[in-house]
């Protein structure tokens, strides 16, 4: 830290850190705290309780029940996805087509509330597709929640794997086919040992995906039978609506703290080179090419896993309302109609407007704050792997562990309910995963620019802003997108934050329930109004494809997670 | 006509670019060939066509006797080295140089005399329980090569094996590289961009230049009697002379250019008895030996003289040529032609 350039860098990161000790930091302290107090329900303030809200852990009935999901979530999640994306990714890989990798990711792009509509259409035992196979009601069946997070994380899981593969030096390649290694027995004695990193940080994020399960189980809920599909984030924030915020705070200890351990498990996966060891020979594994027509079939398959609920969906949102509840359901609508876009354009724009208005001004700045520390890390190398590896950590914690928190600091300083309440909490979800991309980017961007930018006089400020920002446009963007799907897909921060829509007024604005709000809750919870529900959906969908479409070329680098950093 | 191993009428390209053509190439068995060239030649791609990790254009590839154009690589019987290595970073020493065997399962008393008898060649002992991480360039390199050799391949192929190493252990790997040719009675092709390791290592050299082989025979042959001006200067220092510029040695011949290597010419003392005048250029001290720059008319020469000679700059001087090994060119292709004795 003794040199000038590096102590201006620092200034380049300090936003950064000042907002996470403010929106990550102090609230797991918080948290803590809130675990030894309750509130008073007639003033609003806190008292000390000593050890009352743990006590309460071991009398809350169906405990049990919501533990029991939770390891189910976050166990079968992670089983199935790395199970089931370790032959895709090899597939892929044989099949080499560039289209079929924003194939894949969609269903991973789109706001998980969506997701979970989505499914539970085509679940559903008398209008969904599940009729034709078996009339059984998974509605409050944790095994729904699996299928949905699955089909949202299966993606991630293969695009890791998939990287990794790809990341196989040519030579290595070459090297099994002259020693006469190939197909599946390639797979596994070269390919996959290859490959165990980015296996392994797959595994470990899908744990922590399947740990904090949220947004399916709240769409899912309003059919469910109580409890039957509550895990310990749902029911934390279940805990905070009912006022009983000092035991909510407890669940969120224990929560951060298990995921703390996964966390670092994580952190150290990525940001640390392992040794390699093993002897693996799969000699019983057949040493046959994998004939392109299966890898085809299987790869079709899998597509179709990915995709026929998104053909459901636009089905049904075309369909007039007779028949979107036919028995037996109707695939092919006979007669088409657009009312329910009109209906949900009418109802949603408040809804449809916040998500834009927010998520726009979340990726500016997200960037703003970012990008500069990403820059700094990776090239003065502030807080070296410390900070990153502190960002991960907070990339790693569910989301539901902020809440009450940030709820106190956007309470305090006057935003609830509006749309800057939610641009400044929002970053604790969107920012670690923007200076992680960000930060890879830079790692493998030319030094001699900014030497030369040095050379010449500049200092590490208009260095950054008037050469290194221009010349980022590539990762610039990419991150902008993810950030803005990112928002676009939130739910917990603006179920805490906020209690009404948009009242579409610019001059004297209020409100800011979001899309994922009416799309997950106000018209989901309308009996029969599939219609509009799934016209809503389709259009919550929309910056997925755009950004799939725009990143089309470089979205196998869109997430870096696995690789080990040089 | 056919022997054990060779090349007929190969050609590759890339898209519309011939990386590699060749006519007819034959090797005879148990020879250190080196294929020689520039970078962009098609060096890589014809020892990749050989490999069978590249599929020719048309042609056919024989080995062992075999048209084997149509073979995967692995029933080749070919090793291969890479430039990279290519070790498997998650397998031991040992692991490495048995995985070939242990693909074909054969027994594991059989897969451990072989792996034992080749880690003896390359000295390999202390090593077997390592990962490839944890050895020195040259040691991979030699994990490299015992894996290439394992299986008892016919023909040995080697990319640039030796390019990734310091200078010092390239040389000392060139004797290590030939005699363990030697011992394991192995043909092995070598591909190198370095001319100096091509002829202290091959048998033969075959030079290739844009995608064609421009000659093939024994170093001292190509060395000394170049096919062309390419070949003559790839190989090493040669100066040129207009056939004008010459006229005064009265060389009589059907020749536009002729050629003479830096050592040999030498520098006399003005008042001493020489061929051609010259002023002193700047030289160049390279610890063997100097090499000194002289202008004889316009013509610009580089010749080596003793390492403790100073010539002074601008002096004039005198230059001999040594003309019996002289080589002379007729529109870039060399000529034969009557060196007058003196
Ligand atoms: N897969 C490929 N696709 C397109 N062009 C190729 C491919 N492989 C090689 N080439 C081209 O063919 C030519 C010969 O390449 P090759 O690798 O054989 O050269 P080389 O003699 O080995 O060169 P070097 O000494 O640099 O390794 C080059 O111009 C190269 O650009
Ligand atoms: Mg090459």
């Amino acid at each position: 830290m003794r040199s000038p350039t590096k102590k201006q860098a620092l200034f380049l990161i300090v936003p950064a850190i000042i907002y996470f000790l403010i929106f990550a930091l102090y609230p797991m302290i918080e948290n803590i705290i809130l675990t030894f107090q309750q509130e008073n329900v007639n003033t609003g303030a806190y008292y000390f309780v000593g050890l009352k809200n743990y006590y309460e852990l071991f009398q809350t009935p169906h405990l049990d029940r919501i533990f029991e999901n939770t390891l189910i979530y976050t166990f079968l999640v992670p089983l199935f996805d790395i199970v089931l994306a370790v032959p895709l990714a090899s597939f892929m890989k044989r099949l080499n087509k560039a289209y079929i990798l924003p194939l894949v990711l969609l269903s991973s792009l789109i706001p998980l509330v969506t997701a979970a509509v989505i499914w539970s259409f085509m679940l559903n035992p008398f209008y969904g597709v599940l009729y034709y196979i078996d009339k059984v009601d998974l509605f409050s069946n944790p095994w729904m929640i699996v299928v949905i997070d699955v089909w949202t994380s299966l993606p991630l899981a293969t695009l890791i794997i998939y990287s990794g593969l790809r990341s196989i030096p040519p030579a290595i390649e070459e090297a099994s086919q002259m020693d006469g290694i190939i197909g599946a027995r390639k797979l596994f004695t070269i390919d996959l040992p290859y490959v165990k990193s980015s296996i392994l940080s797959a595994t470990v994020l899908m744990i922590l995906y399947g740990s904090f399960t949220f947004d399916p189980i709240y769409v899912v809920k309003s059919s469910a039978a109580p409890f039957s599909i509550t895990d310990l984030a749902y029911f934390s924030y279940q805990l905070f609506f009912s006022d009983n915020v000092g035991f909510a705070a407890v669940l969120m200890t224990i929560m951060t703290g298990i995921s703390t351990v996964i966390a670092l498990l994580f952190v150290r996966l990525t940001l640390w080179e392992r040794k390699s060891s093993g002897r693996q020979f799969f000699n019983f594994m057949p040493n046959k090419e994998t004939p392109r027509y299966l890898a085809w079939f299987f790869t079709i398959l899998y597509l179709a896993f990915f995709l026929f609920p998104f053909m459901w969906l636009i089905l049904e949102s075309i369909k007039t309302n007779p028949e979107i509840v036919a028995i037996p359901p109707i695939i092919i609508p006979y007669i088409v109609t657009t009312a329910h876009y009109t209906l949900s354009y009418i109802r949603g724009s408040p809804y449809f407007l916040t998500s834009l208005a927010v998520s726009l001004g979340t990726s500016l700045l997200v960037l703003l704050i970012g990008a500069p520390a990403a820059y700094a890390t990776s090239r003065y190398r502030i807080g070296g792997l410390k900070f990153i590896g502190f960002i991960l950590f907070i990339y790693s914690l569910p989301t539901v562990i902020f809440m009450i928190p940030v709820f106190e600091i956007v309470n305090a300083v006057g935003l609830i309910n509006s749309w800057w309440g939610l641009i400044i909490a929002y970053p604790v979800f969107v920012m670690p995963l923007t200076i992680w991309m960000l930060y890879n980017f830079y790692t493998n961007f030319p030094k001699h620019i900014d030497e030369a930018a040095n050379m010449d006089g500049m200092n590490v400020f208009k260095t950054f802003y008037s050469v290194i920002l221009r010349l980022s446009g590539d990762g610039i963007s990419v991150t902008l997108l993810y950030s803005f799907i990112l928002a676009w897909g939130a739910l917990i921060f603006p179920l805490a934050l906020t209690y009404t829509p948009f009242n579409m007024s610019l001059a004297n604005p209020s409100g800011a329930q979001t899309a994922t709000i009416f799309v997950g809750s106000t018209i989901g919870h309308e009996a029969f109004n599939y219609g509009a529900l799934s016209a809503a959906s389709v259009i919550s969908i929309i910056p997925s494809l755009i950004l799939i479409y725009i990143a089309r070329r470089r979205i196998e680098k869109l997430w870096r997670v696995g690789g080990n950093v040089s | 006509m056919s022997s054990q191993f060779g090349l007929y009428g190969i050609e590759k390209k890339f898209g519309k670019f011939r990386a590699i053509s060749v006519d007819t190439l034959e090797f005879e068995d148990d020879s250190y060939i080196v294929v020689l060239g520039p970078s962009g030649s098609g060096k890589t791609t014809l020892l990749r066509i050989v490999a069978g990790l590249e599929t020719p254009d048309r042609g056919k590839v024989v080995i062992g006797g075999e048209d084997v154009t149509n073979v995967p690589s692995w029933k080749r019987s070919v090793g291969l080295v890479f430039q990279n290595y290519a070790l498997y970073p998650h397998l031991t020493v040992y692991q490495n140089i048995a995985i070939p065997l242990t693909v074909e399962k054969r027994p594991v008393s059989e897969i451990k005399k072989s792996v034992d008898e080749v880690v003896e060649v390359m000295q390999l002992h202390d090593q077997v329980g390592k990962f490839p991480k944890q050895l020195s360039g040259g040691q991979q390199q030699r994990v490299a090569l015992a894996r290439a050799v394992v299986k008892n391949p016919k023909i040995l192929l080697m990319d640039e094996p030796l390019s990734n190493l310091d200078t010092r252990v390239r040389v000392d790997l060139r004797g290590y590289l030939k005699d363990t040719q030697r011992k394991l009675g192995i043909t092995v092709i070598h591909v190198t961009h370095d001319q100096e390791e091509a002829m202290a290592l091959g048998d033969s050299v075959v030079v290739v230049h844009k995608g064609e082989i421009v000659q093939m025979g024994k170093p001292r042959e190509v060395y000394g009697k170049p096919n062309d001006l390419f070949v003559a200067g790839f190989l090493g220092g040669i100066n040129l002379f207009p056939r004008e510029s010459v006229e005064s040695l009265g060389i009589e011949g059907d020749y536009d250019t002729m050629g003479i290597r830096n050592e040999d010419i030498y520098i006399v003392e003005k008042k001493d008895p020489h061929q051609l005048s010259g002023v002193a250029g700047y030289s160049q001290f390279l610890g063997a030996q100097t090499l000194l720059n002289v202008n004889v008319g316009d013509i610009k020469i580089m010749t080596r003289i003793a390492k403790d000679r100073k010539i002074k700059y601008g002096t004039e001087v005198g230059v001999i040529l040594d003309l019996k090994n002289a080589v002379f060119f007729k529109d870039e292709k060399r000529v034969d032609v009557k060196i007058p004795s003196i």
